[in-house]
């Protein structure tokens, strides 16, 4: 079964690439293109031959390229502006995760570049301002104020004296420490999961201009 | 950053253009025969060595003709598969390749004698 469904996952993620960076021509002119194209490779695959292997699809991908070149290519077609990946698109991924470690709106700066891009997609801009404001910075103080919130007064016993006295390890943050430590995880992962993706989004753009 | 460092020869660029500027016109010399459909219309094309890099390319160019008038497009039941876009040269892109070429051949002869005197 998987050696069935796998090919024709590829050819939809390509097909899926390929709308996505053809977004900046007229829509009936994408759409054209992309079913075009679409068609084009149903009938590679057919005249191929009977068995439609992983194999013969890479080919018939490789041979149709990379679709941000198809896409520079289109560009150039409908004199629509060359989309150069400029250094304020290159601070992206860096502003978002740790603008507001550089300075106090580094992260804010970071969004504004990011809408300003002509390089992601409204989703991938709305995913990439959601998560997280002020980047790293939100897990890292939540995290302290978290921590600092459950070994609190309430584990502090008072002495005669008036000496206080806390014991960091409780029953109550030992019980919840596993799944505080998952949640945390996630938290720091994921602004640096989405700044990951921004970076290859870029790289890809960047190769596809240089054919 | 890369970007700002020119390309160690700057022939391929210069190339690509020339190449998509004169694919365009084989493209519609391909169709004077008559009536063509996009897959056909690649594989010919890509049957010349050195003329088509991306097959993919072509398709946002034959769009680009249908819209400035040069070829006309025609659905058409095939035997096997779902129907196909035919692509027919109109009558403007007919007086378009006559012209191009007659350019095409002066400039070809121009740069092949510039060519083999710049060899001795």
């Amino acid at each position: 079964m998987s050696e069935l469904t796998t090919p024709v996952h590829a050819i939809d993620e390509y097909l899926h690439a390929l709308d996505l960076s053809l977004r900046d021509l007229p829509s009936d002119r994408r759409r054209e293109i992309v079913s075009e194209i679409r068609e084009h490779i149903g009938e590679a695959l057919s005249s191929g031959g009977s068995e439609v292997s992983e194999v013969a699809v890479g080919n018939v991908l490789e041979r149709m390229g990379d679709p941000e070149e198809i896409a520079d290519d289109a560009r150039q077609r409908f004199g629509l502006a060359r989309r150069e990946v400029t250094w304020q698109d290159w601070l992206v991924p860096v502003l978002l995760p740790f603008g507001t470690f550089l300075a106090l709106f580094g992260w804010l700066a970071g969004v504004v570049l990011l809408w300003k891009s002509k390089h992601f997609a409204r989703w991938e801009k709305i995913v990439a301002t959601a998560v997280w404001p002020f980047g790293l910075a939100l897990p890292l103080y939540a995290g302290a104020f978290i921590a600092g919130f459950a070994s609190g007064p309430a584990d502090c016993i008072e002495r005669p004296g008036g000496v206080t006295e806390c014991r960091a390890e409780t029953t109550h943050v030992v019980f919840s420490w596993s799944v505080q430590q998952v949640l945390m995880t996630l938290a720091f992962v994921a602004p640096l999961a989405v700044a990951a993706y921004l970076t290859v989004r870029l790289l890809r753009v960047r190769r596809g201009l240089r054919h | 950053m890369s970007r700002m460092v020119p390309p160690p020869d700057a022939a391929p660029r210069d190339l690509t253009q020339l190449r998509r500027g004169l694919l365009e016109h084989c493209v519609l010399a391909l169709l004077r025969s008559g009536e063509e459909y996009g897959f056909e219309i690649v594989r010919r094309l890509s049957e010349c060595d050195g003329l088509v890099t991306s097959e993919g390319t072509i398709y946002p160019l034959l769009s680009r003709l249908r819209r400035d008038g040069l070829v006309s497009t025609t659905w058409r039941e095939s035997t096997a598969g779902p129907p196909r876009r035919y692509y027919a040269l109109t009558d403007r892109g007919r007086a378009t390749l006559e012209s191009f070429i007659v350019e095409w051949a002066r400039v070809r002869d121009a740069v092949d004698l510039l060519m083999k005197e710049g060899r001795g």
